[in-house]
């Protein structure tokens, strides 16, 4: 039975065609940030964009070999400053 | 909220120069990044990355948190609500998102300024596309909030239709 008259004053109408669009493409872009946070190790920060000498360590300009700046200690990640994104 | 026109015009004035200041200087960000990015010249790639950083403390994240409260505001002087209307909800969550990730990006600036201001001739470890990928992605979330806030697409959230619905 179709609702008529108040009927149709009750219903709800539908969400609108574009709100789902705008909806499944952030879904998508969400689940594409998060595997490309994963897939880099969930490390993601400025020290993954500093090069790794022969030996695999870390050495950002200023750094010396008595005071490396950051190091591949970690288990051979890096060290981005706190609160780094 | 009852608020005068004057005031309502006001805020909007408001919200309107801080948004597109915001999208200005997003703008001005992923110039700098494409430049850093391309240029041959380790001074002007030096000086970009270095000029980043104000760029954002002084420009991006003040216009960002202003157009942000401005916003909430705005909703709060009209009859449009935060949570009413479609268009409405998805541009306050653009800017809550997008402000977010931007203080949250805010040390990753200052790390390349640092490192731009001591990185002599090598270009190398500045040559990272950060930059240009965060503003890029900035830059579509601001764009879409600019078309939302201009075409006002049609569609009552559940509650903006019980609240309409209370109301007639």
């Amino acid at each position: 039975m179709t609702p008529t008259g108040d009927g149709d004053r009750d219903s709800r109408p539908p969400t609108p065609r574009w709100v789902k669009v705008a909806g499944v493409v952030t879904v998508v872009v969400v689940l594409l940030v998060a595997l490309m946070l994963v897939s880099g190790g969930g490390s993601h920060g400025p020290g993954r964009h500093i090069p790794s000498d022969a030996d695999g360590r870390r050495t950002p300009p200023g750094a010396t070999e008595d005071h490396p700046r950051t190091s591949s200690g970690d288990g051979g990640g890096h060290r981005p400053p706190p609160g780094a994104h | 909220m009852v608020v005068e026109p004057a005031g309502r015009k006001l805020v909007l004035t408001t919200h309107v120069i801080a948004s597109v200041g915001w999208l200005g200087a997003v703008i001005a960000f992923l110039a700098l990044a494409v430049v850093g990015l391309t240029s041959q010249d380790p001074k002007t790639v030096r000086a970009l990355y270095i000029a980043a950083e104000p760029l954002t403390w002084f420009v991006i994240v003040p216009l960002a948190l202003a157009s942000l409260l401005t916003g909430i505001a705005q909703s709060l002087v009209t009859s449009w609500g935060l949570f009413r209307h479609y268009w409405v909800l998805f541009k306050f969550l653009i800017a809550v998102i997008a402000t977010i990730v931007l203080l949250v990006y805010t040390p990753t600036v200052g790390f390349f300024a640092r490192l731009a201001a001591g990185s002599g001739d090598n270009l190398s470890d500045l040559r990272a596309p950060t930059f240009m990928l965060h503003s890029g992605a900035a830059l579509i979330l601001l764009l879409a909030a600019t078309v939302l806030a201009i075409f006002k697409p049609r569609g009552l959230t559940p509650y903006g239709w019980h609240v309409a619905r209370k109301a007639s």
